[in-house]
């Protein structure tokens, strides 16, 4: 089968593996890129997509820094100041995409957790949204959705979120009975109509928690009589069981072909384009109608594809992914000190963007294309945070020095100092005109001779530069 | 854990913390902002533009209006969809009444504005521009295609059609009619484009001018980025030569005095930050055409409390005294600024178990300037009545969004005719402007 879209003529090298990397974490590294070409691409991704194979114990020290990430509902209920363990939790996101091996889990962890959005830091969600994201969203990334969406109908934080736990039979609160078609599964391409949306509210009547952040299903406050949305219907006879009746609901929402194409075709548009081609969209499609919604073959099909093969530079890195790509390059290390507020730092950074983990208000997630980034403060704003990043900002994360970017054989000239440079900050060499950029804002020839004054001197402006190229903000 | 608040709610917790998370995230957290990832209304927007967008920068622009000639028009959207039965509030109103017990506005309570109608009370710093007939209202107004689906209908709203083979926003085809103009003849205050202005891409989306300076203090800095964003077959080529040009030209509004005049008083906050940033445009002469501020919110499910307390109040209680403040700022350019307060759609008549309201149908518009035929009420009103209510209990659409949006902009621009700025509908004027 032909790949629908053509050849990329992006500045980005066709290296596929690099191109892997690039889609798969939050930023290639050089230890990452010796390893992926090592070892294949292949087994490089199995590794990937079987997380808990992958050791992570510095991670693990790094998670224990925010206690109220895996605090229990009891814990957490007793807080003097419930926001905290919201605000450990973004951070705690954050510092993940960072320092985690387990980086294709992670992406994943924030698609999942983008799909079935749920606000936080919110009064409604403070205490809530770190279990949801350990109990729901990391034990389901690389299993199977119609668990992940049976699970997510139990979570208090998305009950709260949408309001489900005050739905009752007499007056149902519509606003998850209608995302849950709309936005989780089958979208209005399914045709679903207003009254399939009342039902949808009323099969979940009854879904709600104890007010301690625990889940009760209230038998007293579900709908009993025939249900029908879409295909699916059910005689609904008793109260007590309207909580199996909702759970077959789910099911049959999940396996349906509308939710595996909304889903395909949004898997397409965070690894692939913003304008991905209709022929994955179809195969995704298929692999995950075969499979039962299974995601780990859903992810191998997306990577083995000609349309993931031939999108090199087609996507762009949000605002918040740049911060934690940047982080990455310069090899900030997790704070030694107590105190986490260099984590800090990086999230107030993410929330001036716009792009906070967990932050987005509306249940439809953030978009994951770039106009829905389109911004000139944004992208001036990214430019100055290069620029702090590069001169020791956030204190309290010790980095090596950045002369450690040119390590390596000894440099004869200048401009082997700047291909240096973007060999290891983007795996490649720039193009001519935008290496003699480089040398031209440095003052530099290309042939002059390595002079170390003159790198000590340049060497934090020529990283800002490279961090800022498209080298860099194409992903 | 405490007993969760209503979904949206938003200021005083935020206030009364003393975490470190500054300004950015605190707006986050209070924000129910735009949604804009359906894919689906956006297709054909995003491979296409690349290329033609760098020259269409270059050679429409240029820094600076010719002195004191600008008319602006300032979109300030309610994200969420604005409750305008608690806002603009049927007088008098039995149905009113037995529809919400607890949250309807007591008669008593309310400001008079004509027979029918009263406004919310923490909306009374706008009375004295209703009695210099400077502000007016549309109720019964909204999008017939919309579906209460805040995203959807948003997107039908700011795109000015719910056809979604057309991609570009209202807003860019009332700019296109209007011509060429400079660098910030279109500005969105917020972290992004609104899909209003979103197809020709050249709207400078910033969080106040102040924002739009480089740390890096090198001469060299502009044009290494420009170098190293030329030739690029990627879109972020021309985001970035846009970027470059909207610093150049960012000097003259950055020295134009940022206080506020004529002793106005801006609510401290994003909105507040955000319109008192419009008129410092304004004032500058930069030329700016159209401007966009977001107030999220308004998705008020539950608990949307009282005329005393709660969060329906709250937010009405910051809209009015940040529009106050806005237009005491604008002083006399007030007669050159025509403001249109716009939401995706309506509420449920009929208040929820909840405490608040659902999804509903039409909804109101706030006019707002010296060009605005004020002090009244525009356009036809069904009533209450279960007879007249919609789709089982909405407030019914009479008055079409683009008939009052298309005139505005007519008016306000000074375009010649608002041909082709909603395909496929001709406008018939309500008569909102002068």
């Amino acid at each position: 089968m032909p790949p629908a879209s053509t050849a990329s003529t992006s500045v980005l090298i066709d290296d596929q593996q690099l191109h892997v990397l690039r889609r798969a974490t939050y930023g290639p590294t050089p230890e990452l890129l010796a390893d992926i070409r090592a070892r294949g691409t292949n087994a490089w991704l199995s590794e990937q997509l079987a997380p808990l194979s992958i050791g992570d114990s510095a991670m693990d020290a790094v998670v224990a820094r925010f206690p109220l990430v895996n605090a229990a509902i009891s814990t957490l209920n007793a807080l003097a100041q419930p926001r905290e363990a919201s605000l450990q939790l973004q951070q705690c996101t954050i510092a993940r995409q960072v320092w985690s091996k387990r980086q294709l889990f992670e992406v994943m962890v924030e698609f999942w957790s983008n799909h079935l959005n749920v606000l936080t830091p919110h009064p409604a969600t403070y205490t809530l949204k770190p279990v949801e994201d350990r109990a729901v969203i990391r034990k389901h990334a690389l299993g199977r959705f119609e668990n992940l969406l049976v699970a997510d109908a139990r979570s208090p934080a998305m009950l709260h979120y949408l309001m489900n736990n005050e739905s009752e039979a007499a007056d149902p609160n519509e606003n998850y009975g209608r995302e849950l078609l709309q936005l989780h599964t089958v979208t209005p391409s399914a045709r679903y109509t207003e009254t399939d949306v009342r039902d949808s509210a009323l099969v979940l009547t009854g879904r709600s928690t104890d007010g301690k952040g625990t889940f009760v299903y209230k038998s007293e406050l579900h709908y009993v009589g025939p249900v029908r949305v879409l295909g699916w219907s059910s005689a609904n006879a008793s109260a007590s069981g309207g909580l199996a009746v909702g759970d077959s609901y789910l099911r049959y929402l999940a396996r349906h072909e509308h939710t595996a194409r909304n889903l395909s075709r949004k898997l397409a548009l965070r690894f692939v384009s913003d304008d991905p081609p209709q022929s994955l969209i179809d195969n995704l499609t298929e692999v995950w109608l075969d499979t039962g919604g299974a995601i780990v073959p859903w992810l191998r099909a997306l990577f083995t594809s000609p349309e993931f093969a031939n999108s090199i530079g087609q996507k762009n890195r949000r605002p918040g992914e740049d911060v934690v790509a940047s982080a990455r390059a310069l090899k900030f290390q997790p704070p030694t000190l107590p105190s986490n507020s260099p984590l800090v730092d990086l999230l107030n950074d993410c929330g001036r963007f716009g792009h906070a983990p967990l932050g987005w208000g509306p249940p439809n997630g953030y978009p994951d294309i770039l106009d829905g980034w389109w911004s000139v403060g944004t992208t001036l704003g990214r430019c100055n945070v290069h620029r702090q990043f590069t001169r020791g900002y956030p204190t309290g994360l010790p980095r090596p020095p950045l002369r450690d970017l040119l390590a390596g054989p000894s440099m004869s000239t200048l401009g082997a100092v700047v291909d240096r440079l973007t060999d290891t900050l983007t795996a490649q060499r720039f193009r001519d005109d935008h290496r003699n950029a480089l040398l031209a804002y440095a003052g530099w020839s290309a042939s002059a001779p390595y002079d170390q004054r003159a790198v000590d001197k340049m060497l934090p402006d020529l990283t800002e530069l490279v961090l800022n190229s498209a080298y860099r903000s194409l992903r | 854990m405490s007993a969760p608040t209503a979904v949206w709610r938003r200021p005083d917790w935020i206030c009364a913390e003393s975490e470190r998370v500054k300004a950015g995230l605190a707006e986050q957290e209070r924000s129910w902002s735009r949604g804009f990832t359906r894919r689906s209304f956006l297709a054909g927007s995003g491979m296409v533009l690349a290329a033609s967008l760098g020259s269409q920068l270059v050679t429409t622009r240029h820094a600076y209006a010719a002195e004191g000639t600008g008319k602006t028009l300032v979109v300030i959207f309610l994200r969420g969809a604005l409750d305008g039965l608690a806002t603009v509030v049927p007088a008098n109103d039995p149905n009113y009444r037995a529809a919400r017990p607890v949250i309807g506005i007591p008669d008593s309570q309310l400001l008079q504005l004509d027979a029918t109608f009263g406004l919310h009370p923490s909306l009374s710093p706008l009375m004295p521009l209703w009695n210099s007939d400077k502000l007016a209202f549309v109720h019964s107004v909204g999008a017939r295609d919309s579906n209460r689906d805040h995203f959807a209908s948003q997107s039908i709203m700011e795109r000015g059609t719910a056809t979604l083979s057309s991609s570009d926003g209202w807003l860019d085809r009332v700019l296109a009619k209007d011509g060429p103009g400079t660098t910030f003849r279109a500005v969105c205050e917020g972290p992004s484009v609104v899909e209003a202005l979103k197809a020709s891409r050249d709207a400078v989306a910033m969080r106040g001018i102040d924002s739009l300076t480089f740390n890096n203090p090198s001469a060299k800095i502009a044009d290494a980025l420009r170098t190293l964003y030329t030739g690029l077959d990627a879109p972020v080529g021309a985001l970035m030569e846009h970027t470059l040009t909207a610093v150049a030209d960012s000097g003259p509004i950055k020295g134009t005095p940022k206080t506020p005049q004529n002793g106005a008083r801006y609510p401290a906050n994003a909105f507040g930050d955000a319109l008192a940033d419009v008129v410092r445009l304004v004032r500058s002469n930069c030329g700016l055409r159209a401007a966009t501020v977001d107030l999220g919110g308004w998705d008020l499910h539950s608990e949307a409390g009282t005329v005393t307390a709660g969060a329906q109040t709250s937010h009405l209680t910051e809209l009015g005294s940040a529009l106050s403040a806005y237009t005491t700022d604008l002083g006399t350019r007030i007669s050159d600024v025509t403001t249109v307060v716009i939401s995706e759609f309506g509420r449920r008549v009929e208040q929820n178990s909840s405490g608040g309201t659902d999804h509903g149908f039409g909804g109101l518009m706030m006019l707002i300037g010296g060009a605005v035929r004020g002090g009244q009420m525009h356009g036809a009103w069904p009533g209450l009545a279960e007879a007249d209510l919609t789709s089982g209990g909405d407030l019914d659409i009479r008055n079409d969004y683009r008939d009052v949006l298309g005139e505005v902009a007519l008016k306000a621009l000074g375009l010649g005719d608002m041909s082709g700025i909603f395909p496929g509908y001709t406008v018939n004027p309500l008569g909102v402007m002068r």
